[in-house]
């Protein structure tokens, strides 16, 4: 547990985050001292005094302020922060020093207070970071006993499926279908969050061969017995399933990603088109859909945390994990967009996914 | 008298087996400290799979006498006879043993950073909470894998320490193809091997892939049904 009695008797001993020093207004309003937005506003020298702090190799020693006051700077792993506002006992010298002194006597410390400070803070931060540990563990343990509950549904499901309709388990009863579907559809969630949680799994190696269409036609078949029965058609060349080299962990996310992304930003009841063929060496998967203009729908809808509109529920990091999991498989994707009528844009998003042409190439991937 | 056509590596060589061969040929084992469900589905769909909630000193043999084609395995609760990384610990050893057995990682936890070696040193990802079909599809063609000639040749050099594409695997692969035109030459390739195998253990694994790859091989090229 942290050491935080030492620190209590230091309160309020103000903190200035450095990481925060270039952007003057916000790195000082943080708890800095009474005399420093003043000070700060008043001309260079107080920037210079936080700049220094920040750039400087200065961890242990206690520098004084153009006004009189010091400050010590606190690094330890990835905050950079300084104790500041005091003067410290023994002194550091100067008249500013024994005027800032009779000015505010309560912000006399002793300096071995000070490097308790300094203790306490990195004990802080470390706690801190435990606590993080700790919760992604659990975190990790509570999805694991999730998704085994919805393991259970869904093969349960899935068995009085094969049992009702052993030749083709989807036409099986329909409430039994749609119980299956939508754990499986649970399930798509799951991989979500997990790769969410932890985006190196997008760096894992590719060790398996996936057919594209049917990693689509599964995905869209799941969306059509969960509810949404005539919102989809997907096509292939004929005779096409395009084989790529595929990391089992994470390739179910693309087309989960872009049927979820398209059928939350289509205007209602209209057709979600994807189309697989095969062009210049690769599987080209374009998953079009119609969406309400004014959304500008762009490459940017690829970067973490950027939702394509507000009025929709989401996270912004669906089409950012998309793209990493393409990029894994050594693909590249696009978006288009094109007004279609009023009022109603065309976009479309285009997967491309490096082929692997012939069985001996297959042999000879999985075999490196 | 049959006229056998030249090869040129191990590659050209089709070692595909008929569905009912590879049922015949396979053996599966299940390593998960629950016992899951898809074990009974293997089961009924004619794949001979056994079943273990652990591997620690008293069932090692399972693992090395090298007799199964494909793992299962989990990651929690399992191997903590090998390390403190559990599953990932027991992969260790399984891949050591016998780099030609095909492992497909069968777990549903949500594996951080630190223990993403096991996805990484499995050869395939199987999600407990994958559909049964799915299960038994992705099974299947594992197997088929694990009993490829690719396979079993990159687990070979994997013993012998040879990297693939380098000059001993081109030497060893062209002692294979000449073994074949002329059976006799196969000696000079077990002689290669083992020259490279230093270890009592490494020569027992090497020994079980050789012969395995030769008569892929073999059967392959006289047309006689694998098994």
């Amino acid at each position: 547990m942290a050491d935080f009695q030492n620190i209590v008797p230091l309160i309020p001993l103000p903190v200035v985050d450095l990481h925060g020093i270039s952007v003057p207004r916000d790195g000082l309003l943080l708890g800095a001292p009474p005399d420093c937005p003043k000070n700060w506003a008043s001309g260079l020298r107080c920037h210079e005094h936080y700049h220094g702090l920040a750039n400087a190799d200065v961890a242990d020693d206690i520098v004084q302020c153009p006004f009189g006051y010091a400050s010590r700077v606190v690094r330890h792993k990835n905050i950079l922060i300084a104790l500041t506002g005091f003067i410290p006992y023994p002194r550091l010298g100067g008249d500013r020093e024994r005027r800032a002194a009779k000015k505010r006597a309560i912000a006399k410390l002793a300096t071995e207070q000070i490097n308790k400070a300094v203790v306490a803070v990195k004990n802080a931060v470390d706690f801190s970071d435990r606590i993080q540990v700790d919760t992604v563990r659990r975190q990790s343990v509570a999805l694991h006993e999730i998704r085994k509950l919805n393991r259970t549904v869904k093969q349960t499901a899935e068995r009085l499926c094969r049992e009702d309709s052993p030749g083709e388990p989807d036409a099986a009863e329909a409430r039994f279908v749609q119980i299956w579907k939508s754990a499986e559809l649970m399930s798509q969630q799951f991989d979500v969050i997990e790769l969410l949680a932890n985006e190196d799994l997008a760096k894992l190696p590719r060790n398996s061969v996936s057919e594209v269409y049917r990693i689509f036609d599964k995905c869209v078949r799941i969306y059509r017995h969960a509810g949404h029965p005539n919102r989809f058609s997907i096509t292939a060349q004929q005779g096409y399933s395009g084989k790529i080299l595929a990391c089992d962990k994470t390739l179910s996310i693309i087309p989960s990603a872009l049927i979820e992304n398209a059928l939350k930003y289509s205007v209602a009841d209209t057709l979600i088109h994807i189309d697989v063929e095969s062009k210049g060496g690769n599987c080209v998967v374009t998953v079009t859909n119609q969406a309400k203009a004014g959304d500008n729908v762009t490459r940017k809808a690829f970067q973490k945390g950027v939702r394509l509109s507000s009025d929709q529920d989401g996270t912004g990091h669906g089409l950012h994990l998309v793209k990493i999991v393409v990029e894994q498989h050594g693909g590249t994707i696009d978006v288009l967009t094109r007004p279609l009528r009023k009022g109603v844009d065309e976009i479309r998003f285009i997967v491309r996914l490096p082929e692997l042409h012939d069985a001996r190439a297959q042999k000879r991937a999985l075999s490196a | 008298m049959r006229v056998f056509s030249p090869q040129k590596s191990i590659a050209s060589i089709n070692s595909s087996l008929t569905r009912d061969e590879l049922l015949r040929r396979s053996r599966i084992l299940v390593i998960d400290d629950e016992r899951p469900e898809i074990v009974d589905d293997l089961k009924r769909a004619h794949f001979a799979v056994d079943y273990e909630p652990d591997i620690d000193a008293t069932k090692i043999d399972l693992i090395d006498k090298r007799i199964y084609d494909l793992i299962l395995l989990d990651f929690g609760n399992v191997g903590r006879a090998f390390g403190s990384d559990e599953g990932l610990s027991l992969l260790r050893h399984i891949k050591r043993v016998n780099p030609a057995v095909v492992v497909i990682s069968y777990t549903s936890k949500a594996l951080g950073a630190s223990q993403a070696d096991f996805y990484r040193l499995c050869d395939a990802v199987l999600p407990k909470d994958a559909g049964i079909s799915e299960s038994l599809e992705k099974i299947e063609l594992e197997l088929r894998r694990a009993h490829s000639i690719t396979n079993v040749w990159s687990g070979l050099l994997t013993v012998c320490g040879v990297p693939a594409g380098s000059a001993d695997d081109k030497r060893l692969q062209n002692l294979l193809v000449r073994g074949l035109n002329r059976p006799p030459k196969l000696e000079a390739l077990k002689q290669s091997v083992m020259k490279m195998l230093t270890s009592e253990e490494m020569q027992k694994t090497g020994a079980i892939l050789l012969a395995k790859v030769i008569e892929l091989a073999v059967r392959s090229v006289t047309g006689l049904p694998n098994g």
